[in-house]
């Protein structure tokens, strides 16, 4: 294979999978440009107030609710608010897991973060839900018994709310796995040249975290716009359903269904307008994010005084954001607790009813199905991309580095509508080919490109690493292109991979806006071909109080897609590279033998 | 339903009235459990929604059937086409339709039977409603149905038209409180704001009568151009009609 050939395989990949959908998308509004923008409008001034106080059974409530400005600046607004929030708490918690040493500075600062960055579409917004609502609100029934005062979030407040929680841990993690391989002795000399507490983090650490803080700026932006959960939870209010990713969705399943409105196409086009600009504007430091100088040593910050309240804030606030995951794991193992103080019951008995009821088994199934395939096919375009973009001399090697890295920012909404609006023009008389026939093929390719970087960000920064000699000499020695790829970049990247395997599994498996949007129609019957969040959001949607059986069924899903995946690929590792399964296991453990 | 029993008028008004009160949810299954984990204060559901709500809630739920009015409870039974048991199938319907299956239904399904289920739990809600047989005509609705589920979904239930559309309601209901407008002058109120709109669409201005829903429904429910068009026009002139009558009700205090 040359090494154009290796250079169009991935460049075909996200241009048929993602690049032309989305293109075809945007192309068909131009007949329609003039009703298009007449559903671009802000409303000033805006609907409904930021908060509002007032009595409920002898509690004072302050219900924050949060403007209506109309579904454009909604999105925006939110995405931004919400960005800005979740990356100044992230780096504020990052800063103070850097003063910290063992124990607590893992705990803190990767172990609970983890936790709380689970992904639990929906469940994890009705939890929010359940922590805040103004009558049942674990944390309100606090309050107003300590202090007879209760918060109510309701609006676009409660989406806001939702947000922050579930992406904060996201932009924690982005900066501290970054600025702890900032280089330590840059830090230590600011020290002894005098500098103290804050004055350091202001002008030593932060200019260095810039790349990190502005991709997770971006990437909470992108993650805001595109959410579905939290204005699907909140959806009783109005400024809650009125943004775009919303409107988009809800037009699109709308009571006829399945056919792509102008408005809904306005939506999804300013989506990803949105989405590259934020892309092409943060470029420079994505790509240098995801490519950190290694550091001897980490770094660790002196911050006097104020590290133990820092400390005690950033535990609040970690804690916080992983209660949600930790009331789906409780739910899981419970009955009647949605909507109550306690749960009425402890039992497994959830976790029995996702095997013996066959709709929730075959969504189970489903998912693993379309999760090792997805997984499968993102790894083998991850090592022709790598290999591609680090080691080819092609001109279009930049390119393949973009291709890798755009996936992420494409909102899932404007995927799963593009996916449909286009391969169902192109295939409706060819049933097999058609996505609103046969959703698995589609949710396959859509799953593969769409969480493609997951894969390929630990394989890339772990490639740059490997001495470019070692590749030279089995080239010299006769080897193939693909040979080397198999034999020599393989085996000493099976640990990186394996790290994007399970992300890009975890990733997959719970995948909600371009499975709701492309398998969310399917009946309830024993063989259908929806993936576990479609059934999870029908379910919710009809009976809040099914959150204990679905978050059962999140819980068996995440654990058998990302087992499943990792066992695979380890034996297709195996068998590719001719290394034995056991020599495998102890490189993808990271032990080098 | 609504609009069968109330004529095509009052029947808008009514539901107008109902979304300036009501959230708007995305299925009747949750605007039903909502009361029943006591999020919600009221909904409208079916017979077996509301008894099942009842029984979830832990006695938090209660399921009322008003007097005179509607209880919508329709359980159609039908035979597939080409079935290859029709025989079967036959004797099914039949059984369904004696007293013993109409018991079994009320039974199993708190579905309510056209004969009284006695000594059933729907014994005592069959006296309550029995005087509210309805007899709704399915086929006059299909003929307007989907033209007025995108009016309704345009003009009550968007996000921009349903805020707007409680402001005036409850600027409304605040004079009628303070004494400013009586009784008959909210009612007023309520069927203006919910009287059928004047749209104009493919230039050509019309009111939503029930002549022009049955005109428009195939195409609203085919040509998803139309449809937008239509959507469009309704919320349109709902934001236009809402903000007037705001208009004339603060310029009264």
């Amino acid at each position: 294979m040359s090494s154009l050939t290796l250079t169009l395989v991935p460049l075909a990949f996200i241009t048929i999978l993602l690049i032309l959908p989305v293109a075809y998308t945007l192309g068909s509004l131009v007949a329609s440009v003039g009703e298009g923008l007449s559903y671009v409008y802000v409303k000033l001034p805006p609907d409904g107030e930021l908060y509002k106080i007032y009595n409920v059974g002898g509690a004072t409530v302050i219900a924050l609710t949060g403007y209506d400005f109309g579904p454009v600046a909604n999105t925006l607004i939110l995405a931004s608010t919400v960005s800005i929030t979740a990356t100044g708490l992230g780096l504020l918690t990052a800063i103070t897991c850097l003063s910290l040493r063992g124990l607590p500075r893992l705990l803190l600062g990767y172990v609970a973060p983890l936790i709380a960055s689970l992904p639990a579409p929906l469940i994890s917004a009705y939890a929010i839900i359940h922590l805040f609502h103004r009558d049942f609100g674990l944390f309100n029934m606090l309050l107003g018994h300590l202090l007879g005062v209760r918060i109510a979030l309701e609006g676009i407040a409660g989406v806001a709310l939702y947000q922050v929680l579930s992406f904060y841990p996201i932009a924690h993690l982005i900066i501290l796995s970054y600025t702890e391989l900032i280089d330590r002795s840059v830090v230590e000399m600011a020290y002894n040249l005098g500098g103290r507490g804050l004055s350091v983090i202001a002008r030593i650490l932060i200019p260095l975290a810039k790349p990190a803080i502005l991709v997770a700026l971006s990437l909470t932006f992108i993650l805001s716009a595109e959410d579905l959960s939290g204005p699907i939870a909140f959806s009783r209010y109005n400024s809650a359903r009125n943004v775009m990713s919303y409107i988009a969705y809800y037009d699109f399943v709308s009571e006829l269904g399945y056919t792509v409105s102008v408005r809904a196409l306005t939506y999804v086009a300013l989506l990803i307008i949105t989405a590259v600009a934020v892309f092409l504007a943060t470029w420079r430091y994505l790509k240098s994010y995801l490519y950190p100088v290694a550091s001897p040593a980490r770094i660790e910050l002196d911050l006097g005084l104020l590290r133990t309240p820092l400390t005690i804030t950033a535990t609040l606030l970690v804690t916080l954001a992983a209660l949600p995951t930790m009331l789906v794991l409780g739910y899981s193992i419970t009955e009647g607790w949605f909507g109550s103080i306690a749960p009425s019951s402890i039992t497994p008995g959830n976790y029995l009813k996702v095997i013996v009821n066959p709709y929730y088994a075959r969504a189970l199934a489903n998912t693993v199905a379309y999760t090792i395939l997805a997984v499968i096919l993102a790894v083998s375009v991850t090592y022709i991309a790598a290999y591609s973009s680090l080691r080819s001399k092609s001109r279009l090697s930049p390119l393949v580095e973009i291709s890798t890295i755009m996936p992420i920012i494409i909102p899932g909404i404007a995927v799963g509508i593009g996916y449909f609006h286009l391969f169902h023009s192109m295939f409706k008389q060819i049933p097999i080919l058609d996505p609103m026939v046969n959703p698995p093929l589609y949710l396959v390719l859509a799953y593969a490109s769409r969480r493609l970087t997951y894969a390929s960000r630990p394989v890339v920064a772990s490639l740059q690493k490997i001495p470019l000699s070692l590749e030279e000499q089995a080239l010299n020695l006769g080897a193939r292109v693909l040979g080397i790829i198999r034999t020599v970049i393989l085996p000493l990247t099976i640990n990186p991979m394996m790290v994007g395997v399970l992300l890009t599994s975890i990733h997959v498996s719970t995948e909600f806006s371009v499975s709701v949007v492309l398998a969310g129609a399917h009946g309830v019957t024993a063989s259908h071909p929806a993936p576990v969040t479609p059934v999870i959001l029908g379910a919710l949607t009809y009976n809040p109080l099914s959150i204990h059986v679905m978050s059962a069924l999140l819980i068996s899903t995440l654990i058998a897609s990302t087992v499943t995946s990792v066992i695979i690929m380890l034996l297709i590792t195996a068998l590719t590279s001719g290394l034995g399964l056991r020599s495998v296991v102890i490189l993808a453990r990271g032990i080098r033998v | 339903m609504i609009l069968q029993k109330y004529g095509w008028d009052e029947g808008w008004a009514l539901l107008t009235v109902i979304g300036a009160l009501s959230y708007i949810v995305e299925s009747s299954e949750k605007a039903r459990d909502d009361v029943a984990l006591g999020v919600s204060g009221l909904a409208p559901t079916v017979l077996v929604y509301g008894i099942r709500a009842e029984e979830a809630s832990g006695g938090k739920a209660r399921f009322v059937a008003a007097r005179g009015e509607i209880l919508p409870d329709i359980s159609p039974v039908a035979l597939a086409r080409n079935t290859p048991n029709e025989r079967a199938a036959l004797a099914f319907v039949k059984w369904l339709l004696s007293p013993e299956g109409q018991r079994a239904l009320a039974e199993l399904f708190y579905y309510l039977p056209y004969v009284k289920p006695e000594g059933t739990e729907l014994e005592e809600v069959y006296d309550k409603v029995k005087d509210n047989i309805f007899n709704y005509d399915p086929e006059d609705a299909t003929r307007w149905e989907r033209a007025a589920l995108y009016y309704f979904e345009a003009a009550i239930g968007d996000p921009d038209a349903n805020t707007l559309l409680k402001k005036v309601w409850v600027k409304a209901v605040e004079l009628h409180a303070k004494g400013v407008i009586g009784w008959d002058e909210l009612r007023s109120v309520a069927m203006r704001l919910g009287s059928p709109l004047i749209i104009t669409l493919e230039g050509r201005t019309a009111v939503f009568t029930k002549d022009y829903a049955v005109e428009i429904n195939k195409r609203v429910a085919e040509d998803a151009a139309f449809r937008s068009a239509f959507m469009s026009a309704v919320k349109k002139a709902a934001l236009e009609r809402y903000n007037y009558v705001l208009g004339e009700l603060e310029a009264r205090g």
